[in-house]
């Protein structure tokens, strides 16, 4: 069975950029190495496992209190906070097929954005962890948009849509503007497709607005949900799914 | 031996310090005694704030202090993943070989260079053999002691070797520095120097900072040999 889109949304975290290369043993190890503090490792690592700890997960941690890592981490060595920022992008992956599938989908005629739960204010593009990594990865042009609860950014000229601002992927507010986005160019939820590995965020929320929903277990498998129109553990897999509504 | 009071440091000009026994950590105090120096620190006489009993389900149990007035299990999980770890083996004509473990991603490792005093020696580590045994996989790479391997020649250690020293006087050059010229800085100075060079250079240290400073001032010294 396959489907017929006009627009693909495609969740970030252990979706699009897939994590499994990130580990501590590089990344603060590669930091105590460059700053010239190798006999630290040991002890750095084990105090980010305790903020880890502390806040329920490294992409909490990261996300929101950088400062902390600074402090708690590197005793507020500037420099090793600034190469750590390096080092997280430098091992974090593209899944594999990524840009064939995103190939496929521009040649289908289907508009692709990413939709991120970032928490973050957003700054020009290249500055902020999701258009940081597709820029690097060479995934930029692929895209249109990156819409997440900061704005919706515009990957043509970079303008921000502050209509998004507030909104979540987890409250269902999110999809609400992107449906009323969409309707405006003539897509409608059911024209509309998200792909993402969270059933709470991805998932549910998005089909109840009536898109169809994909949940990516690549990475992560959340298990299962009606809410799920399909499930797929290869991006390549979305070629036999997925095809443009007017090909 | 009595137990120790204080330890003091005694500087080049005559000047002292000195911390009590007492505040010195643990491990600090170890590493003395096992110099000789002192006698060990005494078994902790008074009781911690807790400890944690564990118990497994075979019997066996072990005890972790831990010296905060309230504690309370938070979480306990169970991380499982396969790990890949380098293991490099050297032969120095010892009785036993000298064994270093690699983290870093061992499976992207694929040169060696040994440095000392003769000349450097060079290996390639390439993907050779594949083994397996149980639930662990070792993909050998070099392996001298196997009669069916044939290793590549060792006489790129001197070319690859000229490359790093070509690389570190080109930097000494931007930074007006010459060879000589730093051999003779005091320690001090030398070690800020070596700190940027090595920065330069992109040579970092596995283990110890002083393993990079110290191949440096060999580097260093093999310039000087050469410019003779």
């Amino acid at each position: 069975m396959s489907i017929e889109v006009k627009w693909a949304g495609f969740d970030f975290g252990q979706c699009l950029m897939d994590p499994s290369g990130l580990r501590n043993y590089l990344v603060i190890g590669d930091v105590c190495k460059e700053i010239g503090e190798p006999e630290r490792i040991v002890e750095r690592i084990h105090r980010y496992r305790v903020l880890k700890e502390k806040y329920g997960g490294y992409g909490a941690t990261k996300e929101g209190h950088r400062d902390e890592i600074l402090k708690y981490v590197f005793e507020n060595n500037a420099e090793a906070m600034e190469i750590f920022g390096v080092k997280e992008q430098e091992y974090l992956k593209v899944p594999e097929g990524t840009e064939e599938v995103l190939q496929y989908l521009r040649d289908h005629g289907v508009e692709r954005a990413v939709v991120a739960e970032l928490k973050k204010t957003l700054g020009p593009i290249g500055t902020d962890n999701v258009t940081r990594f597709l820029e690097k990865n060479n995934l930029l042009n692929y895209f249109d948009q990156v819409i997440t609860p900061q704005g919706c950014v515009e990957l043509r000229d970079g303008s921000v849509d502050l209509r998004y601002k507030g909104k979540t992927k987890e409250a269902g507010t999110l999809y609400d503007e992107l449906a009323k986005d969409l309707s405006k160019r003539g897509i409608n939820p059911t024209d509309a497709v998200m792909i993402g590995d969270k059933l709470s965020t991805d998932i549910t929320p998005a089909k109840k607005r009536g898109f169809y929903t994909i949940q990516y277990t690549g990475y992560i498998d959340y298990g299962r949900s009606e809410d799920a129109d399909f499930v797929i553990s290869s991006f390549l897999e979305l070629k036999d799914i997925v095809r443009g509504i007017n090909r | 031996m009595t137990v120790p009071k204080r330890l003091i440091i005694e500087f080049e000009d005559g000047s002292k310090k000195a911390i009590e026994f007492s505040q010195l950590a643990r491990p600090v105090w170890l590493e003395l005694s096992r110099l000789e120096l002192c006698l060990p620190p005494p078994p902790i006489s008074e009781s911690l704030k807790n400890y944690l009993l564990l118990r497994w389900k075979n019997g066996w149990q072990e005890v972790i202090g831990v010296d905060k007035n309230s504690v309370d299990l938070l979480r306990y999980y169970i991380l499982e993943r396969t790990e890949e770890v380098g293991r490099i083996v050297l032969n120095a004509n010892e009785d036993y070989p000298i064994l270093l473990t690699v983290n870093r991603l061992p499976k992207e490792l694929n040169r060696l260079m040994i440095v000392g005093g003769g000349n450097a020696k060079g290996y390639h580590l390439d993907p050779n053999v594949k083994k397996e045994e149980g639930g662990k996989i070792e993909h050998v790479e070099y392996d001298k002691a196997d009669r069916y391997f044939q290793p590549q020649p060792e006489g790129q250690g001197e070319v690859w070797l000229t490359e790093v020293i070509e690389t570190l006087k080109n930097e000494l050059s931007q930074k007006g520095l010459s060879a000589e010229k730093l051999l003779n800085e005091d320690p001090i100075n030398r070690v800020k120097e070596y700190k940027d060079l090595a920065k330069a250079i992109s040579l970092r240290a596995t283990e110890k900072q002083e393993d990079v400073y110290g191949l440096i001032q060999l580097m260093i010294e093999k310039m000087v040999a050469r410019n003779r």
